[in-house]
């Protein structure tokens, strides 16, 4: 195999890898959309009192977890533009948001833990892409 | 030489992939295990007469469902761990079997379930992508 074929490869395999990134981050965006457009047009009465029994946070710890979640949103902004500012708004942003489950009353599991499971998993791929593959060096 | 220098870096890239997917493969069962002892050992007692509750309405057939996923869960991460192609297909098998039962089995978390929870899908779907769309998937055979 000569030098060209080789660097050829590389960048192929690059351009590839960019690809599934962008297309993890949209997927990603698009099961936070569905969930949302998911309650607001299927929400109940019931839906609403549950979620007040289950996530018992005073006032100030819900601001603060609002303000991380759309730090959360925003910061795939940068991600997507390759930019480094985005993977560390992505780490810290996604280590609060898991362990401050921790503090969870109870959670039922059904359609919002389904779709929470598989952006959890999107998270994953993210992560991974970003911290241990040849696309770590494109962020700058 | 430069063909050389290539070839170094990708099987470089290969190794450390190994390595990275072999620890993933580690923590995620080591999460299974600590997830199964919490539940049976430390779950809140409001929790357990909850679920204690609702698994009386589950059948035969979703138990054993459910029995035969866990299995073949675990199974998966031994194959993974020595990169046999089945592995693959058992761990992806497992893993979409397992969210689509949460749509349809009535259950309840406590805050620590849901972590534990949270930390082994974002490990799953670290494996997923090292073992399907890095250099590491010709390494299955």
């Amino acid at each position: 195999m000569t030098e060209y074929t080789l660097k050829k490869k590389e960048f192929v395999k690059n351009n590839e890898q960019k690809t599934l990134f962008h297309r993890l981050i949209i997927g990603y965006i698009s099961c936070v959309c569905f969930e949302y457009l998911f309650f607001l047009m299927f929400g109940t009465e019931n839906t609403n009192n549950s979620s007040k029994f289950y996530f018992e946070y005073s006032k100030g710890v819900n601001f603060f977890m609002i303000i991380v979640y759309l730090t959360h949103l925003v910061g795939f902004y940068f991600l997507y533009n390759f930019k480094n500012i985005g993977r560390l708004i992505f780490l810290f942003t996604l280590n609060v948001m898991v362990f401050s489950s921790f503090f969870y009353n109870l959670d039922v599991i059904g359609l919002s833990h389904f779709l929470y499971n598989i952006r959890l998993i999107l998270l994953g791929g993210i992560l991974i892409l970003i911290y241990f593959s040849d696309l770590r060096k494109d962020f700058n | 030489m430069m063909e050389y220098i290539l070839k170094k870096k990708e099987q470089n890239q290969v190794s450390e992939h190994k390595d990275l997917f072999k620890k993933l493969i580690i923590y995620n069962f080591l999460v299974f295990i600590v997830t199964v002892i919490y539940t049976f050992f430390f779950q809140s007692k409001q929790v357990e007469n909850i679920n204690e509750y609702l698994f009386k309405n589950y059948s035969t057939i979703e138990t054993v469902i459910i029995f035969i996923l866990v299995i073949v869960h675990l199974m998966s991460f031994y194959f993974l761990f020595v990169f046999k192609k089945i592995g693959t297909s058992l761990f992806t098998f497992s893993l979409i079997g397992v969210l689509i039962l949460t749509l349809f089995q009535p259950a309840v978390f406590d805050g620590v379930e849901y972590t534990l929870d949270a930390i082994s899908n974002i490990l799953s779907g670290g494996i997923l992508i090292l073992m399907y769309f890095t250099n590491l998937n010709s390494e299955f055979k």
